[in-house]
């Protein structure tokens, strides 16, 4: 592994992201987790594009949804181009990794930062 | 046993008190202590979710539910959401039938206890009292106003069946009930001293 990622990664874990890697389609790609506050900046760009989404069209239902699944891929793309660590993706570059690999990548982080999780507590 | 720092063991003590139960969760490791949801918060929930981002309502359900964790929770975006949606399943009821089931169940537990047949028969006899008043007394005025309830409502809690049974003899009085809600009528009976003294922690 190349010593400034492998910098890199140990940097992440003492911030307390859990790094992971997985390779899709013959591809390695090594992926952070990412804190609340990180998730609260992109849930809130996602609410501002969405409600601007609802005001315009909102005579127009197909092209609302149609809008609202185009915010959505968007935001899985914001996902990966934040949380990929290798390659290193910029949003102009996204469209350069195969079909498919980003809404599967995006589920890997969400997976990495808790979301999932099945967990039963103790009652006391 | 977790590592609880003292002043966050006291507050596990009200709250335990206040509430009746909490929860521990083992998330990754981190040890997470959080106490159910009041109706009032379930309410605000109900009533906001439709208009409010989920993870602002995550975010205010988690800042009122933790009461201590062994690390950040904020390094995982999804710990957060993970929580507010548990303790949300487990703080309500869900439906009807499964409410019956809650309440059948607390009452096997509830009935059968003597400390609640002691509250239960306090109450029945001085109406201005509530069962939590009864369990902010000590133990001696507790038992004082056992035998003084006993008295006026012509029943005894009876130590072999654990349920509380009509006294004896008493049958020459007529209705008992009725001759209790006489006894306790303004005019005859008055609320002890001892009880005017919890008066502040009832009104409050």
């Amino acid at each position: 592994m190349d010593p400034q990622l492998k910098q890199q990664i140990d940097s992440l874990k003492k911030q307390g992201h859990s790094v992971f890697s997985a390779t899709i389609g013959g591809t390695k790609y090594i992926y952070r987790s990412f804190t609340r506050a990180e998730y609260r900046v992109i849930q809130d760009k996602i609410n501002k594009k969405a409600a601007k989404a609802r005001a315009d069209f909102a005579e127009n239902e197909p092209t609302l949804a149609q809008e609202l699944e185009r915010i959505s891929e968007s935001s899985q793309e914001d996902l990966v181009v934040q949380c990929l660590i290798d390659p290193v993706v910029t949003e102009e570059g996204i469209s350069g990794i195969p079909g498919g690999v980003v809404p599967t990548l995006s589920e890997l982080i969400m997976q990495a930062a808790g979301f999932g999780l099945d967990v039963v507590p103790e009652q006391l | 046993m977790i590592y609880v720092p003292f002043d966050i063991g006291i507050k596990v003590l009200d709250l335990y008190d206040e509430i009746g139960h909490l929860f521990l969760y083992d998330i990754e490791g981190i040890q997470v202590l959080c106490r159910p949801l009041l109706i009032s918060e379930i309410e605000a929930v109900i009533k906001l979710a439709n208009q409010l981002p989920d993870y602002i309502v995550e975010d205010w359900i988690c800042k009122k539910v933790i009461v201590h964790s062994t690390s950040d929770l904020f390094t995982k975006a999804g710990y957060y959401f993970f929580i507010s949606k548990d303790i949300l399943k487990r703080s309500s009821v869900a439906d009807q039938k499964e409410l019956e089931k809650e309440i059948s169940a607390k009452r096997s537990i509830i009935v059968n206890k003597v400390d609640s047949q002691v509250e239960n028969l306090i109450c029945s006899a001085f109406k201005g009292l509530r069962p939590v008043d009864i369990r902010n007394m000590t133990q001696t005025k507790c038992l004082d106003l056992l035998v003084r309830s006993e008295s006026l409502l012509n029943v005894k809690l009876s130590s072999e069946s654990e349920k509380p049974r009509r006294r004896q003899g008493f049958s020459s009085i007529g209705d008992p009930e009725a001759e209790a809600q006489r006894i306790l009528s303004k005019e005859i009976a008055d609320i002890p001293e001892f009880v005017k003294d919890n008066a502040a922690i009832r009104d409050h």
